[in-house]
């Protein structure tokens, strides 16, 4: 019973900090321009497809794969917004229209995808080896290590950044008054610039560390991004702590009730603790009231 | 209404053209198109179109983002199916039953989720479709699970099979014309103006007598019910149905075509044309059609970034003003803006319009008003006073609905009103002006006074949908109260100019306009004369004293103290939220606590 309980404990953690990257990317560009970056889990899915042409096809090293994969990223992700977001805007189109029109964005590069990579699941080699280990009787691919660790190691950055730098505090101003950080002289449409910068490299590390456990394709893209909106939603649209709280609770009720009650339900238990959340707690979990 | 039969109809011709051309294009369709494929893409497109007549009002009238329509969709495919296959009903009852029923649940989901925000309302919606998506997937043992359910029985007309492709076609274009019918005109009239008053802003729009939550809510279930509809028809027409067909990929699809298609159906319809059409006919590139959905978006939005309604407007925005316009305007004694002469010789009411006692109101903490006891009698004007953030425009809010107190009473015509909304207010006769300028954007200046004519209204959905009779009637009325509403602040040029592009000041008087034309009986101005020049300054009094000799009381919040002080018959001075002093404008010139809270501690 205990093995069963770590193993599934395991596999929370680890999907979880997938959903948290995601959320966490989503939550970053939210707090800047009020826009929901529907595009934002097909960049992650550009990630994983990048790094199977490179790593697996190419067979390009990791440490020269990641970072081309993640340059990759940011790329499309400024150029989203660019071309898209940034001049919508300022036409006066509305943030939440301006959402709607980025899931445009995230058409083209699924589509984009598609014709370069096919329609079917790729399967990318794990980073450091399958052999599972056995820790505590549950048994864990070394796979896991990356993502978990990966999310730490961004979770530590991204507080770091809010807490230390100008830029990351000037972005946290930003969230709360737009207006107000328009009229003190911030330089705001760099730091919509440097938001999807952020997102973008969360982004692509989650798709990039998470290809090896389940496949990739052109097709993952929009599941990766409702986690992550769901992540964000429940644990608060504007707080980075709160999406990365979010996250880990969805993977750890997807991973106990695929493994206590049935596989079938684990995404209509999600879907209903989102619903539950907004009715009770519309800001969600840590995020502060309007 | 005396007017003589054929001049009716050519005059419905003339404003309904679109819906007859629409009539012969489909009538024409499977005459002119014989192929079985190009006759099946038709009826595809007219599900779409039903669907995406409730989503424009919802999404680009109303402001609501629904992500997931595709669970009404669902429900009214399945609810059909299951009733016909598994309970043998006939397939319109089940229809009926299914649409009946997806309202029921449309509702549901709208009371405790309206509310939220509109990014979290999205949020929620993203969550409704997925449970349906879920459900209709993993409850095997009703919907078949993957493999959905086959044989469900065509409709019939009598004895006729509706099985032929062109027989479908003809029904579904039955739906279509009726529905396109009903939201060209919802969308023309009363509630199409509510919607638009309520997306571009809400605070004005409640202070307007709109009841947000309740229209929202009804809107809601209509554009479910449509949904629902289109999906029960779609049932009947393949035969056959699996959860395939309601992902999330419907529900954005849905949502691209009304967002392309602009706040008018004609655009939207045309939108759904191009991508459905596309869509379907390059079938064979279906991969690439998706990513043709996100260019076109794209593209669209950047050379129409209001949609592609903007083609179809013809509306008041591009009318120029007529003389029939203002003609009929029929002496209503009821009326006050339409009496000739004051009414000194009708005798004043006794007593009090309004009465507050011991209004208290915090903010987190901080004392905004306390202990405030002040009233006021029929047909004056009574000015507040006070230095910023002594709680002048806080008792207005608290008079309006929109703050509620702490303690205290508010008593307006005899009614407690403490707990009341601020659209239950307007319903008593209670009107309002805002600090800073609240008008509806993108509408004329007569659509936005004609929101504050909205309680003259009672059509609701079908009835002002269908639009004849006595809801025509009503227009007429609505448009005519607007109309001596502007002539009575001299705006009547300007009625047909969009709100934006006027300046300043004729905004401010855009907005007491609107105040006017809700006929209250207590007019709440804050802040009418800031930003005016002086000129304009002189013409408001004018103003202002013509409002008050018609029989209507106004409470005045201003910093400009001549005109204050020349106006008011009463002046209630406030001061760190406290009533310092109550008097006629000689008394308060003189009292030494005002001139104290003015200029400072001793003079």
């Amino acid at each position: 019973m205990v093995e069963y309980i770590l193993q599934f404990l395991a596999s929370a953690i680890t999907e979880g900090s997938i959903y948290a990257l995601m959320g966490l990317g989503l939550v970053i560009i939210h707090r800047s321009t009020e826009v929901m970056f529907f595009a934002q889990g097909t960049i992650a899915m550009v990630g994983g497809v990048t790094l199977y042409a490179l790593f697996t096809q190419g067979h390009i090293p990791l440490v020269v794969a990641i970072p081309v994969c993640l340059i990759v990223c940011v790329t499309l992700a400024l150029a989203s917004q660019w071309i898209v977001v940034l001049p919508l805007l300022d036409r006066g189109v509305s943030p939440l229209n301006v959402s709607i029109i980025t899931i445009g964005a995230a058409m083209i590069l699924e589509m984009a995808a598609m014709m370069l990579f096919g329609k079917d699941p790729l399967a990318v080699a794990s980073f450091s080896g399958d052999k599972p280990m056995k820790i505590f009787g549950a048994s864990i691919v070394p796979q896991e290590f990356w993502i978990v660790g990966s999310t730490l190691i961004v979770l530590f950055l991204t507080l770091l950044f809010f807490k230390r730098t100008w830029i990351g505090k000037a972005m946290t101003g930003l969230g709360d008054n737009p207006l107000l950080a328009k009229a003190s002289g911030f330089p705001v449409r760099w730091l919509f610039t440097y938001s999807f910068v952020f997102a973008a490299l969360v982004g692509g590390l989650a798709g990039t560390v998470s290809a090896p456990i389940s496949y990739t394709g052109c097709w993952v893209g929009t599941r990766l991004t409702i986690k992550g909106f769901v992540a964000a939603a429940i644990g608060g649209i504007n707080n980075p702590l709160g999406a990365v709280l979010g996250g880990l609770i969805i993977g750890f009720f997807e991973s106990f009730t695929a493994g206590f009650i049935s596989s079938r339900l684990k995404d209509l238990i999600t879907i209903i603790l989102l619903l539950l959340v907004l009715r009770l707690r519309p800001q969600g979990l840590m995020g502060e009231r309007q | 209404m005396t007017s003589a039969k054929p001049s009716n109809v050519v005059s419905f011709m003339r404003r309904h053209w679109q819906i007859l051309v629409l009539i012969v294009l489909i009538l024409c369709f499977p005459i002119v198109i014989k192929t079985y494929f190009l006759t099946r893409v038709g009826i595809v497109l007219a599900l779409f179109a039903v669907n995406i007549t409730g989503m424009t009002l919802l999404t680009r009238y109303a402001g609501v983002i629904s992500l997931g329509h595709s669970a009404f969709f669902a429900s009214g495919a399945y609810l059909s199916a299951i009733l016909t296959v598994r309970a043998g009903l006939n397939p319109w009852l089940s229809m009926a039953i299914a649409a009946g029923v997806t309202v029921v649940f449309a509702y549901l989901f709208s009371v405790p989720f309206l509310k939220l925000r509109r990014a979290y309302l999205a949020m929620a919606t993203l969550g409704l479709g997925e449970v349906a998506f879920l459900l209709a997937k993993d409850l095997t043992e009703i919907t078949g699970g993957v493999s959905g359910i086959p044989g469900i029985p065509y409709l019939r007309l009598g004895r006729i099979v509706l099985s032929e492709d062109w027989q479908i076609f003809y029904l579904f274009g039955c739906f279509v014309v009726f529905f396109v019918f009903l939201t060209e005109n919802i969308g023309q009239t009363r509630l199409g103006r509510a919607y638009h008053a309520i997306r571009t802003n809400e605070t004005a729009a409640k202070a307007m007598g709109i009841d947000v939550q309740w229209e929202l809510s009804r809107l809601f279930c209509f554009s479910a019910l449509v949904s629902a509809l289109a999906g029960s028809m779609l049932a009947h027409f393949i035969t056959f149905i699996s959860p395939e067909s309601f992902t999330l990929d419907f529900s954005f699809t849905l949502l691209i075509i009304v967002i392309i298609g602009g706040a008018n159906i004609w655009g939207a319809l045309a939108t759904a044309i191009v991508l459905i059409g596309f869509s379907e006919v390059f079938r064979g590139l279906q991969d690439l059609s998706m990513g043709f959905y996100g260019l076109l978006l794209i593209v669209g939005l950047f050379v129409f970034p209001e949609g592609l309604a903007v083609l179809f407007r013809r509306g008041y925005a591009r009318r120029k003003i007529s003389g029939n316009d203002i003609k009929p305007i029929l002496p209503n004694l009821q009326n006050p803006m339409n009496r000739q002469t004051p009414v000194q010789n009708l005798q004043p009411k006794k007593g009090k319009i309004l009465q507050l006692s011991n209004i208290s109101k915090n903010f987190e903490g901080t004392e905004a008003l306390s202990e405030v006891s002040v009233s006021v009698g029929y047909n004056q004007i009574m000015g507040i006073i006070g230095p910023n953030g002594a709680g002048k425009t806080t008792l207005l809010n608290v008079i309006n609905g929109f703050l509620t107190p702490l303690e205290g009473k508010v008593i307006f015509q005899n009614i407690e009103v403490v707990g009341k909304t601020p659209h239950e207010m307007a319903r008593l006769g209670l009107g309002r002006t805002f600090q800073l300028i609240n008008l509806f954007k993108g509408m004329t200046v007569i659509e936005n006074v004609m929101v504050g004519c909205h309680l003259k209204g009672k059509s609701g959905m079908l009835m002002g949908g269908l639009n004849f009779g006595r809801s025509r009637h009503e227009e007429t009325m609505i448009r005519n109260a607007a109309m001596r509403s502007l002539e009575f602040l001299g705006l009547v040029e300007r009625a047909y100019d969009v709100v934006e592009n006027l300046s300043y000041g004729e905004q401010k008087l855009v907005e007491l306009a609107r105040a006017l034309a809700m006929e209250p009986d207590l007019l709440l101005l804050d802040e009418p004369a800031s930003g005016l020049n002086s000129v304009e300054t002189e013409s408001l009094s004018d103003i202002l004293r013509r409002i008050r000799d018609r029989g209507i009381t106004i409470i005045l919040v201003e910093h400009n103290m001549p005109l204050v002080m020349s106006l008011s018959d009463l002046v209630f001075v406030l001061d760190f939220g406290r009533g310092i002093a109550l008097g006629t404008p000689e008394e308060i010139s003189r009292d030494k606590e005002v001139i104290r809270a003015y200029l400072g501690q001793e003079v």
